[in-house]
């Protein structure tokens, strides 16, 4: 028998050895290659131009350019009467502090009392707090040039590229760095949306001037669902963004109100900021901006079953305000679990007097635009307003501007429970100087 | 024994004898043919009994089981809840559904066997990929020695604890693709020089076996596109060779025109890019994988962290380059050790599995197959150069050549003593053993010792409510083995981890690894069951223990499983 022969490597054929006959060329040559070529450059246009229908199917929807106005819905003066409104919140107004001005507050201030509140010194007014939040000019005549300034330019993460580039700038706003920065994530957002500021407004930066509409395209995209901090987010897109209900962010997800309101209720009370109550005050709007969506005969923002959930979730917790509210009308950071055990704050930790003020202003402050089938008896809603003036009544100036932000709510609560704005009370009680 | 055609004269024999004698020798098996099933089937049941890893597999068969049930393709992830809204694509959506397939068929056969059922679809997947690969080296090599050193080389690279070698995965019938097309490489390769019409039938088969390869390919695993690119390196190889031999004057389109072998590749790579757009995403599936790389959780993975000689792998690939660098260095011969084709291909794959190590496992066959012909064609010489054998191995041979080559000869009793291999291949295979005797072999000595079987037991009597944390490896088979239907498991992550957003996976991360705020982490997603490694995780196990918001619901050798009861207190901070 023969041994199995050996097979060596073929070698590359020189390109003389295999050329085409002649007549074979014709069915191949140039031309044919030619449009083989063709097809193949095509194909790879085609792909192009797909990538780039995928990338325009992300695009951000259109916004509002004014954002919807979320009114208080009642006037009960058995929660505040107008001579304790007119005496209590004329209180309430933000002192310019200079460099020690707290960015936070001028917030807190601008969403209280609205850009077109005008204060007497040393009050900052409200054209000025809006100013020192989208002007970089106003904002270094405050902290001087040492600060890194509140807004600052970005790429825009708009997964707009193939290759995962960027688009163009965006503008963020800087937080969580100290006083001359924003508290809370997308709170500058907030504020300004609910102090009615349109997306055209100017924003000055220190690379450029824009709008308030790159601010907010950059929250949208790069918003990620389970971020620490959303409620302000959530809050800033259901004003601006309706009757639009959902939008797409740079990683790709899909983004609907149903899916923040998902998230919203995830978490267990208290957790979230105030002792979870923003997350509350977010879901009021989701509510109120589907309603009005109804109204309008735009398509609503929140999906039947979604609606329901959130109505039913807020039942819950009024439920549990019911139950573990002080017979002195306030509660405390254990609001969801235990009623306060003592008329006097202590110095346990949610227990002290800035804790109650921040639960009991924030739970009024929602309840006013809270739809009725979501709100408690009516005498828990006095017992909690009557504790309220109680208490600024009883606080120094000094004491006033220390907790402002927590007070702001409050102020704000208390005006619209006479479906009022500070700045109308303000109307017919100036802020003592 | 059929006797040798050539031991009688012609003219003895009738022509009906001889016809008849034809058609018998066809399905006559020789020595060799014999031994190398035998080691085949003595391969297969030795894999078919070594316990499955759990690596992603149950995570491909819960999606298999969902392709199934709906019959169509889910457009949101079914399983992972904070995947909620982001884009999916079922790339191996045929993988799955066969692996989900031979596991039902199990089942449905006997209780239990469709683990085993997928130990034999493991094993055969395997061998067929070894066969495939060790008949292509010895193609390219002439021996059946060096083949078996070429693929000792590849499983060398590849051998990696989670890789398509060693668990069972999508990646698994990839690997096969990129045998067979090693396969079809090295035939075009051979035959480069014939004339166009000297097997035109054979041709339009292989072009169609061409086309359904890659085709098959595209829905199989995402590892197709080395394949697209391997034919892409030969058809640029080609033109480079084309271009460097061109005539004076001649033009370098004119003289591409003319080429064909280059046509031919081109023409392979027109056929297989078209081909592998036959899938349900179209475009869409290779804007998918060109994307893949960038995914950002994926970088958190040791598969696509740069190669390093720190792993087994990372020595054999050093192993394999300076194996080369030396056969090039003592080259003797006057041309080219290496095509053009070949030196671009080991440069583009070899770049690749330096950037991301996990290609290692895939691009293997192909590096092998690259450098296989310029090694051996100087450890052993190649036609041209080799000298004529002296040595003990070459005087063994001729001795057992002379002594025993009669029982070489292909004969009916060797193609009866095939089907016997065969039979006993499936008789004693978990798929025999399900068919014939109605045994199923317990999970325990099917599975990984790794698999949490205690555990996802407690979990089907007692399951956790809402989104439970549990480490990613235990996840696939406690969503798919642990509560059933409402009740199943929601796991934080699961080994598919390209499809959570970024922030979940580090979150995942921060949980897994015991960050400083883990338990804050795990009350921002509302997780009220949490299931560690006992192992790995005692800082978390030793926290949540003497917590009074948690409680231990179970535990284990392995695991421990936490209730919340309580509601989260930590508090917010002020607005």
């Amino acid at each position: 028998m023969t041994a199995i022969p050996e097979i060596p490597e073929v070698p590359a054929i020189p390109a003389h050895e295999t050329a085409r006959p002649a007549r074979a060329a014709r069915f191949g040559g140039p031309l044919t290659l030619g449009l083989e070529v063709a097809l193949l450059l095509g194909a790879l246009a085609w792909g192009a131009w797909q990538a780039r229908a995928e990338v325009r199917a992300r695009a951000l929807p259109p916004l509002r350019t004014e954002p919807y106005a979320v009114a208080p819905l009642y006037d009960d003066p058995a929660v505040v009467s107008g001579a304790e409104l007119a005496r209590t919140i004329p209180r309430l107004a933000l002192r310019d502090a200079g460099k020690l001005t707290v960015i936070g507050n001028v917030e807190h201030a601008l969403r209280e009392w609205g850009p077109d509140a005008r204060l007497p010194e040393p009050y900052l007014s409200g054209s000025d707090l809006r100013r020192l939040l989208t002007d970089n000019w106003r904002f270094l005549g405050t902290y001087g040039p040492g600060r890194p300034s509140l807004l600052y330019d970005a790429p825009l993460e708009d997964g707009a590229s193939l290759w995962g580039g960027h688009g163009g700038r965006g503008v963020r706003v800087r937080a969580l760095e100290g006083v001359a920065t924003s508290p809370h994530i997308d709170h500058t957002l907030a504020s300004l949306a609910e102090a009615g500021t349109s997306l055209d407004f100017p924003l000055v930066t220190p690379g450029r001037r824009t709008t308030l509409r790159a601010v907010l395209e950059q929250s949208l995209r790069t918003f990620n669902l389970n971020q620490a901090e959303y409620e302000w987010s959530a809050l800033a897109y259901a004003l601006y963004l309706p009757p639009v209900r959902s939008w797409t962010t740079s990683e790709g997800q899909e983004m609907t109100f149903d899916r923040l309101a998902g998230r919203i209720v995830r978490e267990e009370l208290p957790r979230g900021v105030c002792s979870g109550n923003h997350r509350l005050h977010a879901l009021v709007v989701f509510l109120r901006i589907d309603d009005r969506m109804a109204a309008d005969g735009m398509p609503r923002i929140l999906s039947p079953a979604v609606r329901r959930g959130i109505v039913a979730y807020l039942r819950r917790v009024t439920a549990s305000l019911v139950a573990h509210q002080h017979p002195e009308g306030f509660w405390n950071g254990d609001w969801p679990t235990a009623t306060p055990s003592s008329r006097e704050a202590t110095d346990r930790e949610g227990d002290h007097r800035s804790d109650r003020l921040i639960v009991t202003g924030h739970v009024l402050e929602w309840w006013s635009l809270a739809p009725r089938e979501v709100l408690p008896p009516r005498r828990v809603i006095a017992a909690a307003g009557h504790w309220l003036v109680r208490t600024i009544d009883g606080m120094s100036a000094d004491e006033i501007q220390t907790d402002f932000s927590f007070l702001s709510h409050a102020g704000r609560a208390l005006a619209q429970w006479r479906r009022r704005s500070p700045v109308e009370v303000l109307q017919l009680e100036p802020p003592a100087q | 024994m059929i006797p040798n055609a050539q031991s009688r004269p012609q003219e003895s024999i009738g022509v009906k004898e001889v016809e008849e004698r034809a058609f018998l020798t066809r399905f006559a098996l020789g020595a060799a043919a014999v031994v190398a099933l035998a080691l085949s089937v003595a391969a297969f049941l030795l894999l078919c009994y070594l316990p499955l890893e759990p690596a992603g597999l149950w995570a491909q068969l819960s999606m298999g089981d969902r392709i199934l049930d709906h019959r169509s393709l889910p457009l949101s992830d079914p399983i992972l809840r904070f995947a909620e809204g982001m884009p999916i694509l079922e790339a191996s959506w045929l993988s799955q559904v066969i692996l989900a397939t031979v596991e039902r068929s199990g089942e449905g056969v006997a209780r239990g066997a469709g683990i085993g059922w997928l130990g034999a679809l493991f094993a055969l997947l395997r061998v067929a990929t070894a066969a495939l690969l060790f008949a292509t080296f010895r193609r390219l090599t002439a021996s059946a020695l060096k083949s078996a050193l070429g693929l000792a080389l590849v499983l060398a690279l590849a051998g990696r604890a989670s890789g398509p070698w060693a668990a069972l995965s999508p990646a698994t019938f990839g690997t096969l693709c990129l045998a067979l097309l090693l396969a079809g490489i090295v035939r075009v390769e051979a035959g480069e020089g014939r004339p166009v019409q000297a097997g035109l039938p054979a041709a339009i088969l292989f072009g169609f076996g061409w086309v359904a390869l890659f085709a098959l390919w595209a829905n199989l695993h995402v590892s197709f596109v080395l394949g697209l690119a391997a034919v892409a390196i030969f058809t640029l190889g080609r033109s480079v060779e084309v271009v460097r031999g061109r005539a004076l004057g001649e033009g370098v389109f004119r003289a591409l025109a003319a080429d064909r072998p280059f046509r031919r590749w081109f023409r392979l790579f027109e056929l297989a890019a078209a081909a592998t757009l036959a899938n349900p995403y179209g475009v869409g599936l290779w804007l998918y994988i060109w994307r893949l790389p960038s995914a950002a959780n994926l970088r958190d993975l040791p598969d696509w962290r740069p190669l390093s000689v720190a792993t087994a792998g990372g020595w054999a690939f050093a192993l394999l380059i300076g194996a080369l660098l030396w056969a090039l260095s003592t080259a003797r011969t006057g041309r080219p050790m290496l095509s053009s084709a070949r030196t671009l291909g080991l440069a583009a794959f070899g770049g690749a599995v330096l950037a991301a190590s996990g290609l290692l496992a895939l691009c293997a066959p192909l590096l092998v197959g690259f450098v296989l012909p310029a090694i051996v064609g100087v450890v052993g010489g190649n036609g041209e150069t080799r000298a004529p054998a002296r040595g003990v191995h070459a005087r063994l041979s001729a001795w057992a050549r002379e002594r025993f080559g009669s029982l070489a000869d292909p004969s009916w009793h060797k193609s009866v003593l095939a089907a016997a291999l065969l039979w006993a291949a499936f008789a004693l295979s978990p798929v025999g053993a399900a068919l014939l005797r109605g045994e199923a072999r317990p999970p325990e000595r099917t599975l990984s010792a790794s698999v949490p079987l205690a555990l996802g037991n407690y979990l089907r009597a007692h399951p956790p409510r809402g989104v439970t944390f549990v480490p990613t490896s235990w996840a696939d088979w406690l969503v798919r083995e642990g509560p059933k239907e409402s009740d199943r498991l929601q796991p934080f992550a699961d080994t598919r981890i390209e499809r959570l957003p970024g922030l979940v996976w580090q979150d995942y991360l921060r949980i897994a690894g015991g960050a400083a705020d883990w338990q804050r982490v795990l009350g921002r997603y509302g997780v009220r069951t949490a299931i560690f490694d006992r192992a790995a995780q005692h800082g978390q196990i030793q926290s949540l223990r003497y917590d009074d918001e948690w409680r231990i619901a179970y535990e284990d050798d392995s695991a421990f499983v936490f209730e919340r009861i309580a509601p989260v207190g930590a508090k917010g901070g002020a607005s």
